[in-house]
């Protein structure tokens, strides 16, 4: 029998993850450049207050090869931003749960990102809950060292909390890319967030 | 900017200190003497600090104000970066892949430090 809010350690589980909080709106020249046919309206950036729901499988097997850096390709089941008070769909299979316990090219640096990308008539719209635990490029946080002991899918707290390098470390971030620009057409970002484990469900 | 508490404050310092030497003195150092601890509040103030990347590569720098301060000083990895009257700066002399640490301090018009924040320090993402 499925459970709600209990985790069995030794099934594979659905968490659903939930933050929500404020950013800085872009100024008013800002909107008034954003093309019309966004997908969030310029009263819902004006408004400053986002929110997102990722619902995750926690026994997706590791796709990179890399042994410092987990790609969980397929884990996310379903992803959710709120700007405002409009809600979009991510499309799952654009996104990516993935580790790094030092990994990617940079022993210095772990992360936990759950990102998100959607392609739009307007460009690249693109959707992080990213957190790092960074030190000095001297230092190897690979293995035992740092926050992260392995690249293995954290536990639902961890990916929802992770003890990052600096409270501007944990953030969630929106950007939105034409082709052919260097400059994103809008990008957000905010460390105001609250994130918490909802529930998970047993399968 | 005139501190009118500051000065009130450092004077009733300093009559404190007097009182104890002459008392002191005039007991001949034979008798005791009254420590008088001045538990005031720090002459530094605090200043909140956040930080908030505003675009792939320019860190929005946000710091509280103080009503005693004239002049901020924005220290970036212990450099001055500006020297501001402002409460906020986007530092977008910055590069993806790095990390950041920022500290400000508020001067007076005497050019005393009266406020002074924390160091926040951000990593900038490709």
């Amino acid at each position: 029998m499925a459970a709600v809010g209990v985790v069995r350690p030794s099934a594979a589980a659905e968490i659903n993850l939930s933050g929500t909080g404020t950013f800085k709106p872009p100024s008013a020249e800002q909107l008034a450049s954003l093309p019309a046919d966004l997908a969030f309206t310029r009263a819902d950036l004006a408004s400053g207050q986002w929110s997102f729901v990722v619902r995750y499988e926690d026994r997706t097997s590791d796709a990179d090869s890399d042994p410092y850096a987990g790609r969980y390709l397929g884990a996310i089941r379903a992803f959710r931003l709120t700007v405002g008070s409009t809600t979009i769909e991510m499309p799952v299979d654009q996104a990516e749960l993935s580790v790094s316990d030092g990994g990617f090219g940079s022993p210095h640096r772990e992360s936990i990102r759950l990102e998100a990308k959607s392609l739009a008539p307007y460009g690249a719209l693109r959707v992080g809950w990213i957190q790092l635990n960074q030190r000095s490029r001297s230092d190897d946080l690979r293995g035992a060292v740092g926050a992260l002991s392995s690249d293995a899918m954290p536990a639902p707290s961890t990916i929802a909390n992770f003890a990052a390098s600096s409270p501007f470390d944990r953030f969630l971030q929106l950007r939105i890319d034409r082709p052919g620009e260097a400059r994103p057409l809008l990008y957000l970002s905010s460390s105001r967030v609250s994130v918490a484990v909802d529930s998970a469900v047993a399968r | 900017m005139w501190r009118p508490s500051a000065v009130f404050g450092s004077l009733l310092r300093t009559a404190a200190v007097l009182i104890c030497v002459v008392t002191v003195t005039a007991c001949g150092g034979g008798g005791y003497a009254e420590v008088v601890v001045d538990s005031g509040p720090p002459p530094v103030a605090l200043l909140g600090i956040s930080l908030t990347r505003v675009g792939p590569e320019a860190i929005e720098v946000d710091w509280s104000d103080d009503p005693y301060v004239d002049r901020f000083i924005v220290r970036r990895d212990g450099h001055t970066l500006a020297n501001v009257n402002a409460t906020t700066l986007i530092d977008a002399s910055v590069f993806v892949d790095e990390r950041y640490c920022y500290q400000v301090s508020g001067y007076d018009t005497s050019g005393l430090l009266v406020a002074a924040s924390d160091t926040a320090c951000v990593v900038l993402l490709p």
